[in-house]
Parts: C-alpha cells; sequence; structure tokens
C-alpha cells in the first residue's frame, strides 16, 4: 500500500527536499514496497526528460557548434533502457562496516552479472553520502567481472556533489588520489555544474586526474544507452 | 559604497547579467515556447535589472533575483496580451510554427512531445516545474520567485507533474521493468 505515500512526498525525495528523517523513512519504506520504488523511478525519469527538452542556448559569443547541454537524445536512452538503477547508499556512518561491506558486495554481484560497466553518480554533498560513493568507488574500482577483467566504472559528479572533485574544497582528497590509480575508473565533474559554481563565486580547480564532461545528464545518457548500470548515491 | 565601487559596479554586474542570459531564455522558452518572445523577455529583463542593481543585496542570488523579474516581465506580457488576443490560439498556432534551437530536436520526437506536454500545463504549474526541473531552484527559492507560499509550490509541481506523466506515460520505462536497488548500508 504505497499510496500512503503522496506523490507530493516522492517529489520531494527527488528534488532533494526531504529532511534526513524524512528521507531515512522512505527509504525503509523503499526497501519492502517495489511498486512505491517503481513511482520514484518515474518521478526522476520525468524530471530528467524536462530537463533534457531544453537544451542550454549557445552563447552568442561561443565557438559556432558548441553546446553547452548534454544532447536531448539521452532522453532515448533513460526510454529505452531497462537498465536504470536507482541505487540509494545511505546510513553508511551510523552502522557497522560488516554490515555495509556485506551490502556492497551484493550490489556488486549484481553489477558483474550484468557486464561490470557502472555509472556512479553523486549528486549532494553530504558527508554522508560523500562517504558511501567513494566506498563503493573503491570496492567497484577493485572488481572484475566474470572473464577477470576489471570492471569499467565512471563516478561522475554533478551539483552540490562537485565539491567532493574540487581542489582545496573536498575533504577526501587522498582517496580521490589513490582512486587515479585504477586505470578502469573516471572521475568526471559536469562542466555545467563547475559553470554555475564558478558564477557563485566559487573556485572550482578540479583535482588532478578529474575529466570534465559538458553535462553529467549527457555522459549518463552515453552510458545508458550502452548498457551500463546506474547507481545513485 | 565607495565612489570606485559606484562607478564599476554597474560594470562588473553588467558583465554578470550577460552571462546569465542563456540560462534565462531557456526558462523564457520554456514558458512562452516562442524563441523571439523569449529573448525580449530576456532583454527587458536584463534592461530592469541594470537599472535596478543597487536592489540586489546579495550577489549569490542574483540569478533567482533576475528569474522573478523574468516571471514579472512574463505576468505583464501575458497581461497585455489577454486584453487584445485569444491567447490559446496564439499559444496553440506558436507551438506547431516555432522551431527548436537546434536542428536535432526537431527530429527528436520525444523532445517535442516533452514541451508540448510541458507548454500544455496551466502557467503557474508550468512556471513551478521548470524553476525546480531546469533551474534547480529549492521550493523555498520558487516560493521567493513568484511570490506564492511554499505549499502551493508543492502542489503545483504535484499537479504539474501528474500531468506530465499521463501526457507521456508511453515514453517512460515501465515502472515494473525497473530495476530498482538500493544499498542501504548496515539498517
Amino acid at each position: 500500500m504505497n499510496n500512503a505515500v503522496s506523490d507530493e512526498i516522492l517529489g520531494a525525495y527527488i528534488d532533494n527536499e526531504l529532511d534526513p528523517q524524512e528521507r531515512a523513512s522512505l527509504l525503509d519504506q523503499f526497501t519492502a514496497d517495489s511498486s512505491l520504488r517503481g513511482r520514484a523511478c518515474e518521478l526522476w525519469q520525468l524530471k530528467q526528460m524536462v530537463r533534457g527538452a531544453y537544451p542550454m542556448p549557445a552563447q552568442k559569443s561561443a565557438p559556432a557548434g558548441r553546446r553547452s547541454f548534454g544532447s536531448p537524445r539521452w532522453t532515448h536512452a533513460l526510454a529505452a533502457s531497462l537498465l536504470v538503477t536507482l541505487g540509494t547508499i545511505s546510513g553508511w556512518l551510523a552502522h557497522g562496516r560488516a554490515d555495509a561491506e556485506r551490502l556492497m558486495a551484493n550490489q556488486i554481484e549484481t553489477i558483474r552479472a550484468e557486464g561490470g560497466r557502472v555509472v556512479l553518480h553523486l549528486f549532494s554533498d553530504e558527508p554522508a553520502r560523500m562517504e558511501a560513493a567513494l566506498s563503493m568507488a573503491e570496492q567497484l574500482a577493485n572488481a572484475r567481472d566474470r572473464a577477470g577483467q576489471p570492471f569499467r566504472v565512471e563516478f561522475i559528479a554533478n551539483g552540490p556533489g562537485l565539491h567532493l572533485l574540487r581542489a582545496g574544497g573536498s575533504p577526501y582528497a587522498a582517496r580521490i588520489a589513490a582512486l587515479r590509480n585504477h586505470a578502469n575508473l573516471r572521475l568526471i565533474a559536469c562542466r555545467e555544474a563547475m559553470g554555475r559554481m564558478q558564477e557563485r563565486g566559487i573556485d572550482v580547480t578540479l583535482l588532478p586526474g578529474v575529466e570534465e564532461a559538458p553535462s553529467a545528464e549527457g555522459e549518463l545518457a552515453t552510458r545508458l544507452t550502452q548498457g551500463w548500470r546506474y547507481v545513485q548515491s | 559604497m565607495s565612489l570606485l565601487r559606484f562607478i564599476s559596479r554597474p560594470r562588473h554586474f553588467e558583465k554578470k547579467l550577460e552571462e546569465s542570459r542563456p540560462r534565462l531564455c531557456r526558462l523564457a522558452y520554456s514558458w512562452t515556447r516562442n524563441r523571439a518572445l523569449a529573448d525580449d523577455l530576456v532583454q527587458d529583463t536584463l534592461a530592469k535589472a541594470l537599472d535596478r542593481h543597487a536592489q540586489l543585496q546579495d550577489p549569490e542570488a542574483l540569478h533567482a533575483w533576475l528569474c522573478s523579474i523574468l516571471a514579472h516581465t512574463w505576468h505583464d506580457h501575458l497581461r497585455n496580451r489577454r486584453d487584445t488576443v485569444d491567447i490559446d490560439a496564439v499559444e496553440e498556432r506558436e507551438l506547431t510554427a516555432d522551431c527548436c534551437p537546434e536542428a536535432d530536436c526537431l527530429q527528436n520526437e520525444i523532445v517535442l512531445r516533452v514541451r508540448e506536454a510541458v507548454g500544455r500545463l496551466p502557467e503557474g504549474q508550468r512556471e513551478v516545474v521548470t524553476l525546480v526541473d531546469l533551474e534547480e531552484f529549492s521550493y523555498a527559492e520558487v516560493a521567493t520567485i513568484l511570490e506564492i507560499p511554499i505549499g502551493t509550490v508543492m502542489s503545483r509541481l504535484s499537479r504539474a507533474r501528474t500531468a506530465l506523466r499521463e501526457a507521456l506515460k508511453d515514453q517512460q520505462q515501465p515502472a515494473a521493468s525497473a530495476t530498482v536497488h538500493k544499498l542501504k548500508v548496515g539498517s
């Protein structure tokens, strides 16, 4: 009976408007209720479709053909892909490490069964989420597929999540540096999010080895089209 | 304010305004569904902002402030047009005759369908959903920009998404087939 959770609450969840307690309560309900998860997933897709339908017009001074927003074709990827995963990593700091690693191992086994390609998406600067995303990235970077080859992993940060990849702004710079030693993992910052931070006067120098993509949405679209797993922190 | 700051601020401010133009154009286009009208509204908005630059207390709130001016400008335009024109007829004609900013958009059925669905929302719902989804404003910021209670923001947003979901349901991945994984650590 997920009708007890209103569309307004689910909308507030995908818009990151819930407080931590409300979010935790909803996540507990997601565990037991697949149709509730499905409703959240539908709303998330709708939000991405609206975003993808309005590319940013190029500035007149920009070089011809330059786009500041990912191709709207990515909406096709969302519509077509059966591999979208709304993964949420939470509660990391509040609970035991052993349980955490067991649960992550289950996730990694699922990803392995589906080819070992995964995009890990961070759109938050909440410490628990950044910690969880980093821990997952570290596990994924060391994982191997059924043929014994390393997973292919993209760690994409946008919105407030960009802070994780900022030089001077990330509390995890040493761990990010360690991740760079894995050739199978790419760290990617959303250039649109960088622009928005710079508009607010925030210096956005990226940590060494972090790549830029024109937009997180565009990069996610490409990978979803190619059948990669999606995990959101 | 020192004389130097008084003299230099408008020039610096003008540059900031120009940097905001693409985002404002995108938002205005999502409201008006007409590229030329969107450009005009943004031009008016930027001109007003330049005149009123002393009213902006918090430079970090520049974009929200500009969106608020844009919303007022758009509402004024609608009021004036309603005096003389059948708005439904105009909107329908503009919807079919207007062009997308990029050629490949024209070939993208989903994009056109999303824009059409957004365009058919009531004005207030369309403004809220685009401010939240495109501009990534918080509900509180949207309430300030549109001068409405936050509860109204939430209810308009929810109604807008219900309407969009209905209009676009065959474009979405079926919820039942969506694999939704939660990695909730240790709880």
